[in-house]
């Protein structure tokens, strides 16, 4: 008798949110061949329906942790909610795309398909519990948000921003992958939760690859999440892109990264060759990226790179969480809500900033002057944004302050004493570059230009966006329970 | 009625966002709907004391649990105790009646419901921050009242100068509230909880007397209290908050907000008590601030900046009281305070509206005659900030002074005293040059002078009175009182006093009541010799002594109107050494503390700059630097194994 | 670890590092590009020799998706390129320095 091959049984709910929304971004991009020029528009109306239909497929999908794929693939309560900060984020880019895309003339299905297939990326990317999975997904997301970083076809600085984000994207996915050679070479599998069991056996010389591999895929990940050193890309490509695309680059990806990265640290965590000083690497890029970024971000006078940088001082914030769960399994549940909560917050405030940067953006002008006086021509778009910079300053009662509450508090109980300090001095000095913003759009005058020209209708959709985000940076700051008590 | 202590705060907050989202249907009607959300807090505050006085004890609200992470919880719970209650009294009697005020004064202003909204959502975080009942609830309450008074400092948006004041006030703010929060961290760190109760019934237990943690927990704590109470060296972004309208000045920059660091300090007198050097600092930082700030409030021209230095100095007064261990007498001068000090604000208001937006008090004078009731009011309060006899200020400062020198602070009593002549002095100055002698005022706006409508006048009536009699609440013991309201605060002030019994550490001075009504004396003496001074100066020497130089020195006389006054105080037989002290205090503030301050902004500015000089957005330049990074990572990664 | 296998990560090693080089020293967009595949391929030769080592395809399954994905990279960036090369007329990286600061 030949024994048959056993098929990995394929639940459909389990595997749904990822096939719909991949066959979704390919109708899209069919049917956008398909409809009369006039009629394309509805691309993405169309995503966005895609993108509440995802969140209904997950909440289904997540109902039964389970593991599809063969276990390629992990549906735990962190994964679940990763993509539900994903989806959120991704739902409110779609809602603050409309005007901008009309008024820069991208082409709406193609901007829309890619949008959803870096989606798919990034809810991949989350729940991948192993090596080629993170890859495969690392590029889906990655190749997706390259051409949507150039796809301002007539703009050369988008152009430009592409090609820097694509060369240096691609070098360091090379390290990647090296890096995940050595981890398979030393361990012969790609499976984390096979390289966690095997890593107690590894001998001296496989301990060896095993930490250069991880390096290396540490590296890696730096890079997506825009942590120093590895972080100079991340102004270039976010004032070059198209602003709603810098506010998914900033927010999707880095909540995609943060999850992959924790699913990789803790396979690596338990084991006894890492002791706590092994993880003092994050220590240092933690330290890096929140000096790095809020220093640099004080002379900046585009608000979009003022962005980045900030966003990568908040990575380094973020970093502070990751550090304590590899390093301190006491305080492991802890820090982990502290992340997620983080991440949500995170996301939140930056696309409240962007979206209100849209709403007042005029053509390839996003400099921190053009807001004089904004609080005069448009009260609550000034009112929008001032919330958005208190939250990254870390006022309460947003979700800014919670969040940094959340992170600095795990980091004490952990012992890193120095590192909460440090990051709260760090968040002083960022004060500093998010009031100039408030100060400008309070205080200084409208320049005549301004006051005459009227500005464009913010549109039903971003003002939809605006609102909510507005809504929920307030309401889960005063409520953090009800985000951490979704499941 | 304790019950329905959540109104309280509840109240406000509505009034904010009804006013925040309807402000421009209510237009002038705004301004009733949050006086009516002050008088509702006003019932309830009052029906929480009625309780409170009849023995119902601290009682704690639970509204629902805000964080929760592993053990650590922080709930949104309201406390209501003897000291909490005593606030609330206060915040709510002197907010309604700036409220009452403020529609008198703002009227006609661009904005009008945009500043009752900011008003109320200001009144909404005090009460938080007076009520809350643990440290989370109270850094909430700390950050809201902080962000409301930029956004009122800077209500004159189109004015830089006010915009730079609340800038000035957010970033001073932000290094004392960093203080703060690393004092809290701490807090959690070594007791595990963040509820006043929780911390402070461990505190004896985990907490070695004098030990370096509570030592640091008590100095940053009070690193949160100094930039909120302006006291040195964070003092320097209250007098420029008066650029916002005057009586947010009255409400925020005098009454309420400026005293939550002493209110926070004497919430944990049982930290401070286990830390005796964190306790001695107090005591200096108060005393040298109540003195330099008396000290500059000499030389002011601007009637608001003199009023803004007499606040800091004021406030010294209590950290003073703190820092010797009397927590109860600084509660109290929080208490006399708010009533004395809004009323002058609120005085000062008026005569800057009669003055068409002048503030200087060189071009005033004489308005006594047009404004009787502002006039009677500013002289009530000035009696009482000097500490003229029964007035309340002088029950409040005498039992500061006499606890100071009890507890054996002699240079430190002796710092107070003088600077209790000097507050005298300056106060009795603004008096007299603003509403007695001959005006000074252009034709232009004299004929303009007028005294205000009823809804300014009558919160000034109302402050005027509390100022002349709040005083009785605390008559000593050796003036045959009962110093009701020390007893009063005693379950909570005392608190730190019975844990230091409990170790054997206090060693309880004994009262000797002859010395202490010798004192008294004394620094009545001293409070009429500075009338006395600020009268021949400013009122026998008015006309006459500027005549009898310009006879003497024709080149005086010929010196502008605006500068006579300087090289008549010089000249005088005023002390000179004072005058150059006040100007050296006016210089450290503007030279050295403002030199720190702009010193590491630039170097903060040339780091950042040599940081974007790196970024030359050359490809491989970047290339290069994620090189350097994945191979430190990896080396550090094989270095540490 | 035999030797054929230390000749192999050997080799694969310093094709990696001739591929840094080449990011590093290259002006043409294009020659940039095949250095990264070098950067690759290197990693691909490490797969395929520690596969061999276990005995198991895992490794050289993850060649295949490996030369897929770099496939996938090459597509896009050479459509990049021409859209950089349309507007300004070369593709030398040395020119794209107007995002800065």
């Amino acid at each position: 008798m030949m024994s048959q091959p056993t098929v990995p049984q394929l639940f459909w709910v389990e595997v749904a949110p990822f096939v719909v929304l991949c066959i979704w971004a390919l109708a899209i991009i069919l049917a956008d061949l398909f409809l009369p020029a006039e009629r394309r528009r509805v691309a993405l109306p169309l995503g966005f329906l895609g993108v509440v239909l995802i969140a209904y497929l997950s909440i289904q999908a997540f109902e039964i942790p389970g593991n599809p794929f063969g276990g390629m693939l992990t549906l735990d309560t962190f994964a679940f909610f990763c993509i539900v900060v994903i989806l959120v984020g991704g739902g409110l880019t779609i809602l603050i795309s409309p005007r901008y895309v009309q008024r820069e003339h991208i082409p709406h299905g193609e901007y829309t398909a890619l949008l959803l297939f870096a989606m798919l990326g990034m809810i991949l990317l989350a729940v991948s519990n192993e090596l080629i999975t993170l890859l495969l997904s690392l590029e889906i997301l990655s190749l997706s948000l390259y051409i949507l970083t150039g796809i301002e076809r007539h703009n050369p600085r988008s152009s430009e921003a592409a090609l820097k984000y694509f060369l240096l994207g691609a070098f360091s996915t090379a390290f990647l992958i090296m890096g995940i050679a050595f981890l398979y070479g030393a361990t012969g599998s790609t499976f984390l939760v096979t390289i966690a069991e095997r890593l107690p056996a590894a001998g001296q010389q496989s301990a060896l690859w095993v930490f250069v591999g991880f390096g290396l895929i540490l590296a890696g990940f730096c890079f997506k999440l825009a942590l120093a050193p590895l972080h100079m890309w991340a102004p270039d490509v976010y004032e070059g892109a198209p602003t709603p695309i810098t506010a998914f680059i900033a927010t999707g990806s880095k909540v995609a990264g943060f999850a992959a990265l924790w699913h990789v640290v803790m396979s690596l965590a338990d084991w006894q060759a890492m002791t706590q000083n092994t993880f003092y690497v994050l220590w240092i890029i933690a330290v890096f990226s929140m000096v790095i970024g809020n220093f640099a971000a004080i002379v900046q006078k585009n608000i979009k790179r003022l962005l980045a940088y900030s966003s990568i001082a908040h990575s380094g914030y973020i970093l502070i969480t990751i550090l304590v769960i590899a390093s301190v399994p006491a305080v492991r549940t802890n820090a982990t809500q502290a992340l997620l909560y983080y991440l949500m917050a995170y996301m939140l405030m930056n696309l409240l900033a962007f979206g209100v940067a849209i709403a007042c953006g005029r053509k390839g002008d996003s400099n921190i002057e053009h807001y004089a006086g904004l609080a005069r021509t448009s009260p609550l778009l000034a009112a929008a944004m001032a919330l958005a910079m208190l939250s990254l300053t870390g006022v309460p009662p947003t979700v800014g302050f919670v969040g940094k509450f959340y992170i600095f508090s795990a980091a004490i109980q952990a012992g890193y004493l120095e590192l909460a300090i440090i990051g709260l001095l760090a968040s002083v000095v960022s004060a500093v570059y998010y009031l100039r913003v408030i100060v400008v759009m309070y205080m200084h005058e409208p320049s005549r230009e301004a006051a005459e020209t009227a500005r464009e209708p913010v549109g039903a959709a971003n003002s939809l966006a605006l609102l909510v985000s507005s809504v929920m940076i307030i309401l889960l700051g005063i409520f953090p329970f009800w985000f951490l008590g979704l499941k | 009625m304790l019950d329905y202590v959540w109104l309280v705060p509840f109240l406000p907050g509505c009034a904010a966002l009804v006013i925040g989202l309807f402000g421009k249907w209510l237009r002038t009607r705004s301004g009733y709907v949050a006086i009516a959300a002050m008088l509702g807090t006003i019932v309830v505050s009052l029906g929480c004391f009625w309780d409170i006085l009849h023995g119902k004890g601290p009682f704690t609200q639970h509204l629902f649990t805000w964080i929760s992470v592993g053990e650590f919880k922080a709930e949104a719970a309201l406390l209501v105790d003897q000291l909490s209650v005593v606030m609330l009294l206060v915040v709510s009697v002197v907010g309604s009646l700036v409220f009452i005020y403020s529609t008198g004064y703002m009227k006609g202003e661009r904005g009008y419901a945009r500043y009752f909204a900011q008003l109320s959502l200001f009144a909404f975080s005090m009460f938080l921050l007076v009520l809350a009942d643990n440290f989370v609830l109270m850094f909430i309450g700390w950050e809201g009242v902080g962000l409301c008074s930029y956004l009122l400092i800077g209500y004159y948006m189109d004015k830089t100068w006010a915009a730079d004041a609340g800038r000035k006030a957010f970033i001073v703010n932000r290094i004392g509230d960093f203080g703060f929060l690393l004092a809290i961290f701490l807090i959690f760190w070594t007791s595990g909880t963040l509820t006043f109760s929780g911390v402070f019934d461990q505190a004896p237990v985990i907490y070695k007397y004098g030990g370096g943690v509570v030592t640091a927990i008590t100095l940053l704590l009070f690193m949160g209290a100094v930039g909120k109470s302006a006291q040195i060296p964070l003092f320097i972004w209250l007098p420029d908050a008066m650029a916002g309208p005057t009586p947010v000045s009255a409400l925020i920059h005098a009454a309420t907000m400026v005293t939550a660091g002493v209110y926070m300090v004497v919430r944990c007198n049982v930290l401070y008590s286990l830390a005796p050097t964190s306790m001695e600092i107090v005591a200096i930082i108060g005393a040298a601030t109540a003195f330099i700030a008396a000290s500059i409030g000499i030389t002011q021209r601007d009637i608001k900046r003199v009023l803004a230095y007499s606040t800091i100095s004021q406030l010294g007064y209590m950290f003073l009281a703190l820092g010797v261990g009397a927590f109860a007498a600084g509660i109290f001068h929080i208490f006399t305070h708010a009533f004395f000090k809004g009323c002058l604000f609120l005085c000062a208001g008026c005569v800057i509206h009669a003055m068409a937006g002048d503030n200087d008090m060189f071009h005033m004078g004489g308005m006594r005659k047009q404004m009787k009731i502002t006039w009677l009011t500013y002289f009530a309060a000035t009696l009482a900030i000097s500490g003229f006899p029964l007035t309340a200020g002088f029950f409040s400062k005498d039992e500061i002074l006499w606890a100071t020198f009890r507890s054996g602070h002699l240079i430190l009593w002796l710092v107070g005293l003088v600077a209790a002549f000097m507050t005298a002095f300056y106060m009795f100055r603004s008096l007299f040059l603003t509403f007695h002698g001959e005006s000074r005022a252009p034709e232009k706006i004299k004929a303009h002078i007028h005294e205000m409508p009823r809804s300014m006048t009558f919160p000034l009536v109302v402050l005027a009175f509390f100022s002349l009699v709040a005083g009785f609440f605390s008559i000593p013991k050796v003036l045959k009182g009962s110093a009701w309201f020390e007893h009063f605060l005693h379950p909570v002030t005392n608190r730190g006093a019975e844990i230091l019994h409990e170790l054997h550490v206090a060693d309880p001075t004994p009262h000797v009541p002859e010395l202490e009504l010798l004192l008294m004396g004394a620094s009545t003496l001293i409070v009429l010799l500075g009338i006395a001074a600020a009268y021949a100066v400013y009122i026998k020497g008015w006309p006459e002594i500027p005549k009898a130089w310009a006879q003497r020195f024709g080149v005086f006389y010929k010196l502008s109107f605006h500068k006579w006054w300087w090289d008549d105080l010089y000249n005088s037989t005023f002390v000179q050494g004072t005058i150059r002290l006040a100007k050296a205090a006016w210089q450290f503030d503007i030279f050295v503390i403002d030199g720190v301050i702009n010193g590491t902004a630039f170097m903060v500015r040339s780091v950042a700059s040599r940081l974007r000089k790196l970024q030359t957005g050359q490809l491989q330049a970047y290339g290069v630097g994620m090189l350097i990074g994945i191979n430190l990572i990896v080396l550090l990664f094989l270095l540490t194994r | 670890m035999t030797s054929y296998m230390i000749n192999n990560l050997v080799l694969s090693l310093a094709i990696f590092s001739i591929g840094i080089i080449g990011f590093l020293v290259k002006r043409n967009a294009i020659a940039i590009l095949m250095a990264i595949e070098l950067m690759l391929n290197a990693a691909n030769l490490a797969f395929v020799t520690f596969a061999y080592s276990f005995a198991s395809v895992d490794g050289t399954i993850l060649v295949l998706f490996v030369i897929t994905v770099a496939t996938a990279e090459a597509a896009v960036g050479l459509a990049i390129f021409i859209r950089i090369y349309r507007s300004r007329g070369t593709i030398d990286v040395d020119k794209m320095t107007t995002l800065h600061g």
